[in-house]
């Protein structure tokens, strides 16, 4: 019996002890710290919006007639229409990523019937005093087209492309608006001289 | 425990066999004490990591970049003295979570607190991309 007891005790210290040290080798790996921390976040955008450093219109009708400083922008269609000429220098830094660029002019005088007016990107430059008879080059394809409103609504057009591309260093001379549709009928846009200006809302990654 | 009870029906015959017995069921003993070892580390590893932070309140962070691109981070928030000369390792993540840019390893140096701490991106991602963030220090 003596034997026996001895026997288990030595068992037992022996057990005892292992655990103590495995205990001990347990503790030395919770000396190294390690912080984790993670969370939503996304990259804050920039925007800013300019008004056009020229805009015009022009008239098939007065061929050597200047709008210049006209409070409004003339948009007819028809034999003898009238485009309106708009050039903002885009406010985004250069090489910006655009994620938006929109166009927006002010309906003064709304057509009698709703109309389609697109956006087409000038190819050569132009001045202010510009006439139908020295008109500067204009796209046949536009970028962007908008339906009219009421009078006092405003227009949009998203011009994300064409800004990203002026940003990244293409020709900037500005954009034509147009009524390409058929019958003859006239809408009236404020002008940068006008009470509610046209705007490039520009919002992007610098 | 069949072996330990072996052992000692082998030390109550014969004496002189005990010690050696007593050995030898150790030595088993210990083996399937080993054997056992990976399902004791997952769980105490995992306790013992999680706690020991230099930081636990979180971070804060903001970008910089160019051409839409995310060329640096600025980790805020980093509480200090306990986060200096640890290893700090920044992760930048889509929506879906996957990693799409990342930032060093940087030594957090001792500063004032809270502390921050700049690192350069590579790959450096679209910032439109970026939907949330993962901040590890190791150490100190």
């Amino acid at each position: 019996m003596r034997r026996r007891a001895i026997t288990l005790a030595f068992l037992a210290a022996l057990a005892a002890g292992s655990t103590r040290a495995f205990a001990a080798s347990l503790g030395s790996l919770s000396t190294a710290a390690l912080t984790s921390f993670a969370a939503a976040s996304t990259v804050p955008t920039s925007s800013c919006s300019s008004n056009p450093t020229q805009d015009t219109w022009i008239d098939a009708a007065h061929t050597a007639t200047s709008h210049a400083t006209s409070t409004t922008l003339q948009v007819a269609s028809g034999n003898k229409p009238t485009y309106a000429l708009v050039q903002h220098t885009p406010c985004a830094v250069a090489n910006a990523r655009i994620v938006s660029a929109t166009l927006q002019l002010h309906l003064g005088t709304a057509p009698s019937s709703p109309r389609t007016y697109v956006v087409l990107p000038i190819t050569t430059s132009w001045g202010e005093t510009v006439t139908w008879k020295t008109a500067p080059t204009i796209s046949a394809v536009q970028s962007a087209s908008a339906v009219t409103g009421a009078n006092g609504s405003w227009l949009s057009w998203s011009l994300t492309g064409d800004v990203q591309s002026i940003v990244n260093g293409a020709a900037n001379n500005g954009w034509a608006i147009e009524d390409n549709g058929s019958g003859i009928f006239t809408g009236t846009l404020d002008s940068r001289e006008g009470s509610n200006p046209p705007v490039l809302a520009i919002t992007y990654y610098p | 425990m069949k072996t330990i009870l072996l052992a000692w029906r082998w030390a109550t015959a014969k004496h002189a066999v005990a010690p050696l017995a007593a050995v030898v069921a150790l030595g088993w003993s210990a083996v399937a004490f080993a054997a056992g070892f990976p399902l004791a580390v997952s769980t105490i590893g995992a306790g013992s990591a999680a706690v020991a932070q230099c930081d636990p309140d979180g971070f804060t962070i903001s970008y910089t970049t160019s051409a839409g691109n995310v060329t640096q981070a600025t980790v805020g928030g980093i509480k200090e003295p306990t986060c200096a000369g640890g290893s700090l390792q920044l992760a930048l993540t889509d929506s879906t979570g996957a990693s799409i840019g990342g930032g060093g390893p940087a030594t957090v140096p001792a500063m004032a607190d809270p502390g921050t701490l700049t690192v350069a991106l590579s790959p450096r991602p679209y910032a439109g991309a970026v939907a949330g963030y993962r901040v590890v220090i190791m150490g100190p």
